[in-house]
């Protein structure tokens, strides 16, 4: 174990002016030496990749974990490649190293649009796929593209690897189907959703760091001029990431037009059911993914290859 | 009175040097372990001081990191300190038990209201508690507050201090709070200022009128949001004497705050000003100051207390929220003959600067417009909600959005073109303003003018782009420079050394503006020596000058002219000196490129330093001078409003070119020219940066901040998750004209920027909306989702044609 010690005294930061209560600080390089602390700790233990979310919660709980185990060592959870069953994302791949990718761009644009739309330069250096996934907020802004093109998430724990769609690892809010001794290892987008057309809008309140009102993203294919297997995904409308079905079924088989996109996303606002807060009333929301899927379905047509 | 210097006679050495600073500049040192070594910019040693955009000395440490702020000052055995702020709007304090958190680990010290020898303080009246003693009249009110050995063990024991409260009845409405039957927060009523203004006969003018229109608007409560929040530290030295260090912006006012609420005579009160992370106006009050000298003095230890941002949100003040009503009576041609105007200010729970934001608010409320009948009634009023206070414009961004909506209004209304029917209606040198005051150095229309063609400015130019529609426009104004007729006076002293260098004390704070870097420009400027030759000592209540501080856009203006004088009195001293070593008479002398020479024989002349070494030294009289000044003002009738409030003032134009989505109700701002009159810039560089920044305040007012309250009057977004203030992201390109203007009573023809510059913006940027896509938005801010809802009214009452 390269570092250990009482965070946050290990790294220098604890002074008598700060309000961030000490905890042990576990470092593990491999996925073997993960496993087996949670499996000693669960469930007082919690894992840190980037910190970027987990420090803002860290710094408002009453009370702190046993262990905190710090992931981002861990080489398994490294890089972004092309495998025999698709696009592999480590889990601790950051949102900026998506964003300078070429396998990405190539393969998978709209996953580019996502993470640049994630917090600010900093937040994007630190933060992990992983850790957005996760923490599975209902605006995840790395989810939509991901359940647009059908990835499946890789979960090691003390029980065995398990491997399942990411619309089922998604289970509410702040609610994934991680075990407390479990660690997500990788996402995988299949190969053949890879370089079909696909885009990605998020609506915030301003352009940098803004939390999504609604997000969505269309993956569509062309079968002889007609719309095939579309995927329409919504973020922040419900309480996870979701599919919106009917407008998908709506679209299907039928040549493209301006007016059938719209038409999807007066259905697409069907499927959503929308918050009213002090951010934005439902009703706008709605306003948000009709017009945001019409859009998304126009440019995934303009990408989709003819 | 400044003699005129002739600045465009120096255009052509300052274009040169303009260069100079965007050449290279210093790389950063890699070894920064030696400390840092001042590298200076040729720009900072050049003469004349004035007109050069010298750069700020405390630039480098800035961008290094090495500037030291309170938060990273400690001193040994320093204990912090936790407020606990009060749980509801509006209660009576029944009672306060303290005795388990003084029992919790690491807690020294508890203090309450009742043990403040004088407990309330403000600028107007002194009706805001330092800790609530009896009454919590917003969510913000500090009751208790815990000196402990550690920020958490401090923040920890807040949970254990038992306040018993009876709950009164809240109000968070302005307009509801002026009923009779509202609950009352302070006092029998809760209307605590009015202010009037009256010329001419408004409603024979209005009924005489070709046209009379009318329109609401209104303003949000925002926050200044400095990165770095409220800080101080108190401790006392071994005789005795208190000595605080603190981030606030008028150090001569806060120690007399501090004196009277502790009750202590200010000789025994040193105020130290650290350096200030961002101020806005909100630096102008004492926070904590007192409350950490009492738990110091408690405790015999120094004691340290920073705000948190959500303190900094909900016990610090805001911009005040205003209701406006506004009635103008217009000839066919678009003269305006009459305005009335009618404005509620909600001031929150206390009064701190609402009464000088109303009267600003009240005098500017009628534009820069020659307008012969007259009726301002302007009130503020309490309400259950976070204190409002000093904020960049006081008042000013509120009226502007409403008299330059408004003005577009009646423009399109009469067919007339925004641009003309301004500059039909605006101030002209020698205008009468609505206080009857003669105003001088009006370029109001210059300033139209300038950024216009800057702009590009053309008569419906609207675009269209996809989803998006383009949109200008336009909005003009004018500000004053100083405080509303009371007296806000400052003093310097200039030293010139035995070197010909020269150090300037001031009690002025510099809160990031670049102030000691322009008031040294002033001094340099009159010594003849250059910006680099001066040393600017400011902001420590032992050794500095008094001065009102860095408030209402006065310091270039009020202190540069104490400098400016203290500078003269050195130098006549330099004069009377060299006269006689070249057998002239001091008034044949000049000062200029360090040295000291007969005017029109350059050739006779002596350098600076050697006639400041004889001075001292042969004379036995050194060169010093001190001096102060006060901007000449006339009381305002209490009937009417007529007087002189102010010094002078200054205008400005800005322009805004948007995108608006019409499907999403997004607003985009492209780009903003700005036309800003500061009189003489002595430092043109200094004044781009107000007016960027300015802007960058003007478009979060305009689009995307907010603090919102929820029925109980809790703050709902008090963070910056939440409360939306715009990114680089958001930011338009800016691009900064200089309008020429000079004022006679000004240091060198000196105005002042500092808060002009978030007046018109959001104006502007609602012009522009309204160009874009023909809706008025009425209320601040116009967040997107608003936007959409009134593109979809508009679609609503005109339905779109449908082909046939
Ligand atoms: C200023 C700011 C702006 C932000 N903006 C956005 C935004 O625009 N959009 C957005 O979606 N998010 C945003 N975020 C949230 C956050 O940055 C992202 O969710 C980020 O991807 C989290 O990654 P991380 O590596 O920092 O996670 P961490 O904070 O390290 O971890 C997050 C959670 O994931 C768990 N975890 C991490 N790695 C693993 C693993 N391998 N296996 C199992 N569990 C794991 C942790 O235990 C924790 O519960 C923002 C955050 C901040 C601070």
């Amino acid at each position: 174990m390269p570092r250990f010690g009482m965070f946050p005294a290990a790294f220098g930061l604890f002074d008598r002016g700060s309000t961030l209560k000490p905890f042990e600080y576990l470092a593990p390089d491999t996925v073997d030496e993960a496993v087996a602390i949670l499996t000693d700790n669960a469930p007082d233990a919690r894992l840190l990749a980037g910190g970027t979310d987990y420090l803002v919660e860290l710094k408002h709980a009453s009370e702190v974990p046993k262990v905190v185990v710090d992931v981002s060592g861990i080489s398994e959870f490294k890089g972004i490649e092309l495998t025999d069953k698709g696009l592999r994302f480590g889990s601790g791949v950051t949102h900026t190293e998506i964003m300078e990718s070429d396998l990405v761009a190539e393969h998978a644009l709209a996953m580019q649009e996502a993470a640049l739309t994630i917090g600010a330069v900093q937040t994007r250096n630190l933060g992990t796929l992983g850790g957005n996934l996760v923490t599975c907020v209902p605006s995840v802004d790395s989810g939509p593209v991901l359940i647009a093109l059908d990835a499946a998430v890789t979960i090691t724990g003390s029980k065995g690897i398990r491997i399942m769609p990411l619309l089922d690892f998604f289970v509410g809010p702040r609610k994934t189907a991680l075990e407390p001794d479990e660690l997500l290892v990788d996402i995988v987008i299949p190969k053949e959703m890879l370089g079909r057309g696909c885009s990605f809008r998020k609506f915030g309140l301003r352009k940098g760091q803004a939390l999504a009102l609604v997000n969505t993203c269309a993956s569509i294919d062309l079968d002889a001029g007609k719309l095939a297997d579309v995927r329409i995904a919504l973020g922040a409308v419900a309480p996870t990431v979701i599919r919106a079905v009917k407008a998908e079924k709506l679209l299907n088989g039928k040549a493209p037009s301006d007016d059938l996109f719209a038409e999807a996303g007066d259905m697409a606002a069907t499927e959503a059911k929308p918050i009213n807060d002090f951010r934005a009333s439902a009703g706008y929301r709605l306003d948000l993914i009709r017009t945001g899927t019409k859009r998304v379905l126009a440019e995934a047509l303009e990408r989709a290859p003819r | 009175m400044a003699p005129k210097v002739d600045v465009k006679e120096r255009t052509k050495p300052l274009e040169s040097l303009k260069q100079a600073d965007d050449g290279p500049v210093p790389a950063v040192l890699r070894d920064i372990g030696h400390g840092l070594l001042p590298l200076t910019p040729e720009v900072n040693k050049q003469t004349p001081a004035v007109g050069q955009r010298v750069t700020r000395p405390d630039s480098r440490p800035h961008v290094l990191g090495k500037t030291v702020y309170i938060d990273d000052m400690t001193f040994p055995d320093m204990l912090y300190t936790k407020i606990l702020r009060s749980e509801y709007a509006h209660a009576k304090i029944l009672s306060i038990d303290v005795s388990e958190a003084e029992k919790m680990p690491g807690v020294v010290a508890t203090l309450t209201g009742k043990e403040i020898p004088v407990v309330t303080f403000g600028p107007s009246y002194q009706d805001q508690p330092l800790l609530a003693d009896d009454k919590v009249r917003h969510m913000g009110d500090g009751v208790v507050a815990v000196a402990a050995e550690t920020e958490q063990q401090a923040q920890d024991a807040l949970a254990k201090i038992k306040v018993e409260y009876e709950p009164l009845e809240t109000v968070l409405d302005p307009l509801e709070a002026m009923k009779d039957s509202a609950p009352k927060i302070h006092g029998d009523s809760n209307i605590y200022a009015t202010k009037t203004i009256k010329k001419g006969d408004v409603d024979q003018a209005l009924a005489d009128a070709d046209y009379v229109f009318e329109g609401q608007f209104k303003t949000q409560m925002v926050e200044h949001v400095p990165l770095e929040p409220h800080a101080s530290i108190a401790l006392w030295e071994p005789t005795g004497d208190l000595h605080v260090y603190s981030s606030l912006g008028r150090i001569t006012l806060g120690r007399a705050d501090i004196a009277r609420t502790l009750d202590m005579p200010m000789n025994r009160i040193r105020v130290t000003a650290t350096i200030v992370g961002g101020n806005f106006g909100g630096k102008n009050e004492i926070t904590l100051e007192p409350i950490l000298a009492l738990l110091a003095k408690k405790t015999g230890r120094p004691v340290k207390g920073v705000f948190t941002r959500e303190d900094e949100f909900i016990s610090s003040t805001t911009r005040h929220p205003f209701v406006m009503d506004y009635t103008t009576g217009v000839t066919k041609d678009g003269i305006i003959v009459a305005r009335k105007v009618r404005i509620v200010c909600d001031g929150g729970a206390y009064c701190s600067w609402s009464e000088t934001t109303l009267g600003k608010g009240a005098i500017l409320s009628v534009g820069p417009y020659n307008i012969d009948n007259i009726k301002v009634e302007a009130s503020a009023v309490y309400t259950t909600k976070t204190t409002t206070g000093a904020m960049r414009g006081f008042g000013a961004p509120q009226v502007c959005f409403a008299y330059e909506s408004h003005m577009d209004d009646i423009a399109r209304e009469l067919g007339i073109e925004p641009l003309e029917i301004r500059l039909k209606n605006a101030f002209h040198e020698g205008s009468d303003s609505p206080t009857g005051q003669v105003l001088e150095s009006v370029v109001v229309k210059e300033s139209l003018e300038i950024a216009a063609e800057k702009f590009g400015w053309q008569e419906g130019k609207g675009k269209t782009n996809s989803n998006k529609r383009r949109g200008q426009g336009i909005a003009c104004m004018w500000y004053p420079i100083g405080f509303t007729v009371l007296a806000n006076s400052s003093a310097a002293v200039v030293k010139v050394n035995e070197d010909g260098t020269a150090t300037v004390l001031t009690g002025t704070v510099e809160t990031g503006q670049g102030s000691l870097t322009v008031l040294g420009q002033i001094a340099a400027e009159e010594l003849g020596i250059a910006a680099d030759d001066i040393k600017v000592v400011s902001a420590d209540t032992d050794t500095t000058p008094m001065d009102t501080g860095a408030i209402a856009s006065r310091t270039t203006y009020v202190t540069g002219n104490a400098i400016l004088l203290a500078a003269k009195k050195a130098k006549m001293i330099l004069f009377d000196t060299a006269a006689p070593m070249l057998g002239v008479k001091p008034e044949q002398l000049e000062a200029r490129d360090r040295k000291i020479q007969v005017k029109n024989f350059p050739q006779k002349a002596l350098s600076i330093g050697d006639v400041a070494l004889q001075a001292q030294f042969v004379n036995g009289q050194p060169a010093l001078g001190s001096a102060s000044f006060n901007p000449h003002t006339v009381a305002m009738d209490p009937e009417t409003g007529q007087g002189k409030p102010f010094g002078t003032y200054v205008y400005a134009t800005q322009i805004a070119e948007v995108d608006v989505d019409e499907e999403t109700g997004e607003v985009e701002v492209l780009r903003i020219v700005a036309a800003h009159d500061c009189g003489t810039p002595i430092n043109p560089a200094l004044v781009e940066g107000q007016v960027e920044g300015g802007i960058s305040m003007g478009v979060g007012l305009a689009l995307y901040e907010e603090m919102l309250f929820d029925d109980n009057g809790k703050q709902i977004n008090p963070n910056l998750t939440n409360y939306i203030m715009p990114t680089s992201l958001d930011m338009p390109e800016v691009e900064v004209h200089i309008v020429d203007s000079y004022d006679p009573t000004g240091p060198f023809g000196a105005k002042g920027v500092g808060e002009p510059t978030s007046v018109p913006t959001a104006a502007c940027i609602m012009n522009a909306i309204y160009d874009a896509v023909g809706v008025r938005i009425t209320s601040l801010p116009a967040t997107a989702e608003k936007v959409l809802k009134a593109i979809q009214e508009r679609d609503q009452a005109q339905p779109k044609q449908i082909a046939s």
